[in-house]
């Protein structure tokens, strides 16, 4: 029945296009998109700012939320039988547009949309960037703002304090009950990683912050005690609260192919040139990864590890997806962010012991760079 | 489409296109295998992509950013020969994306007038109107349009592209043809006008 208007709209569709031998784009231009997207994608989803929606600016002076009496416990995320009954909770707060949902179920709308958030006992600090500056900035809830180096924030492995760089490159850790330590100016384009040790840095040596240099390695800021040492590599990727260091020791700055190594002291626990070593579990038992190439569209798989490297669960999203970050949710949970061209934005629960769940979406709104979803925790 | 070979040469699987090698001193292997792909098949991807925006500008951002994450994916992408549905399906998936960027723009300026409809130097004139009730349709539905009855895909291949069944490909083209052909002028359509059809 069609055959007629068929042909027709195939003649008229190489009608259109036929005459098109043009080439305008260039190598150059090409390599520039891609460098481009690259950049986006690595500040998207490093630190805790793993939320990715369209910032839009807060009004001065106007609070994240009304104050609530209701304390969520990072220490104690909600147990796994209580989230099987009810698919939709996540133990970790996350922000879906203007809303931060916090693990108890609360929910908060925030005045603006932010580019992530982190929970420091009742108190909220969001992070907003402005698009067409770049600038970042951190919003207190009584509308102080501290301007930023840079979007990505660390926490300490009880989310009692988060580090994060001043405008000024300052590295400034901040504890739940609002007090604020400078740990000092340091050389510029500094992303914080990891903070050990706080909520109190006021003591010599009881704060350490492991930040990644924006011009490859990494160092470690402190607060006086003993120095230090960090291991050899170029981009530090988590730190376990026993010490052991999870590291890309190289990387290809293009076409992205890498190797990650776990460092004990100086030895090597685990070390691979086809996997990207991630977070460490909260218990440090386990480790997410990633493929060592970067896909262009997005890591085509999440792994979890033994704390030898050998791999014990890997999550593929289904045909044309990605996943987009991974952040864990216990020490038995990790938490994938993944898109599917399809369906959209999802968020999979991947236990390690090979279980897997979708706890929220999937979404088919935004596109695949944007997340309906930002889980609010140490990503990888 | 073949690149006239320069030096030594060999095949990347599942694309018929020939790569040379050493075509650039400064160029890395990768560099010189990517940029004899994108050369191939640059001109390609730029028709499917107006095809899919009705825009030039915006087919060629389309392609860049196709081609970017091709770039990124290049070594992978490669070794699994599958480079062309690869680039294909970004560049339609991308579509969607800047679809959806293009209508949050309209709607935070809906206090400005729409520009005047752009005219490029594609537009032959002839069989104008179905081109532009081809535009009309709604994106996905589009989107199996040109690759059915431009690109000439099987309904498989089209599935394969967008990440959709083949039952969804053919609901989504029904559904596109039974439109052009209730908007279609009678000169578009002679078998309605002869009132024979579905009888």
């Amino acid at each position: 029945m069609n055959d007629e208007l068929t042909d027709r709209l195939s003649r008229q569709l190489h009608d259109q296009v036929d005459g098109w031998h043009d080439t305008p784009l260039t190598l150059e231009g090409v390599q520039g998109r891609a460098r481009t997207i690259r950049r986006r994608r690595r500040a998207m989803t490093s630190g805790v700012v793993a939320a990715a929606v369209l910032a839009v600016a807060v009004p001065a002076g106007i609070g994240l939320s009304s104050r609530t009496d209701s304390t969520p416990d990072f220490t104690n995320p909600s147990p796994t039988e209580a989230v099987e009954e009810q698919p939709s909770a996540i133990g970790l707060p996350y922000l879906e547009g203007r809303t931060l949902v916090l693990p108890s179920g609360e929910e908060r709308q925030l005045p603006g949309r932010y580019d992530g958030a982190v929970v420091l006992g009742d108190t909220v600090l969001a992070v907003a960037q402005d698009r067409e500056t770049g600038e970042a900035r951190l919003v207190h809830e009584d509308g102080s703002e501290v301007p930023l180096a840079t979007t990505t924030l660390a926490t300490n492995s009880d989310a009692s304090a988060v580090a994060y760089v001043r405008a000024d490159d300052h590295v400034v850790v901040e504890s739940f009950d609002g007090a604020v330590f400078d740990l000092g100016e340091q050389r510029a384009n500094l992303s914080p990683v990891s903070l050990v040790g706080g909520p109190d840095c006021s003591a010599p040596g009881s704060c350490a912050v492991w930040v990644n240099r924006g011009e490859g390695g990494f160092e470690v800021v402190q607060n006086g005690g003993p120095r230090v040492e960090p291991p050899p590599g170029v981009k530090v990727q988590d730190v376990a609260t026993d010490g052991r260091v999870s590291v890309v020791t190289r990387a290809e700055p293009i076409d992205g192919g890498s190797c990650s190594a776990v460092f004990d002291g100086v030895a090597t626990d685990a070390d691979s040139c086809t996997l990207t070593y991630g977070r460490f579990s909260p218990d440090g038992a386990h480790l997410s990864a990633g493929p060592a190439d970067e896909d262009g569209a997005g890591a085509s798989f999440v792994a979890i590890l033994q704390a030898d490297g050998e791999e014990v669960v890997r999550f593929e999203p289904g045909r044309g997806g990605f996943v987009f970050s991974s952040t864990w949710e216990d020490s038995t949970h990790l938490l994938v962010t993944t898109y599917d061209y399809e369906k959209g934005w999802s968020v999979v629960r991947l236990g390690t012991d090979g279980t897997r769940e979708v706890v929220l979406g999937p979404r088919p709104r935004g596109d695949d760079v944007t997340p309906a979803y930002g889980v609010l925790g140490p990503t990888g | 489409m073949e690149v006239q070979p320069m030096g030594s040469t060999h095949a990347l699987a599942g694309t018929g296109v020939t790569m040379a090698i050493g075509q650039s001193d400064r160029a890395t292997g990768k560099d010189a295998d990517f940029a004899a792909y994108m050369q191939a098949r640059q001109a390609s991807l730029l028709r499917t992509a107006y095809l899919l925006t009705g825009d030039r500008h915006t087919a060629e951002d389309l392609t860049q950013t196709a081609f970017a994450k091709l770039y990124l994916a290049w070594d992978k992408v490669r070794d699994q020969g599958s480079i062309d549905g690869y680039v294909r399906r970004i560049v339609v998936n991308e579509h969607n994306s800047l679809w959806r960027r293009a209508w949050k723009r309209r709607e935070l300026s809906s206090d400005q007038l729409p520009e005047h409809p752009h005219h490029d130097d594609y537009d032959s004139g002839v069989g104008r109107e179905l081109w532009d009730l081809v535009q009309t349709l709604p994106k996905k539905a589009r989107a199996v349009v040109v690759l059915r009855y431009y690109e000439q895909l099987s309904e498989a291949e089209t599935a394969e592209v967008l990440g959709i069944s083949v039952g969804t490909v053919k609901s989504q083209a029904s559904r596109a043809l039974a439109a052009l052909r209730d908007r279609a002028p009678e000169t578009l359509n002679p078998n309605e006008t002869s009132g024979e059809e579905d009888r």
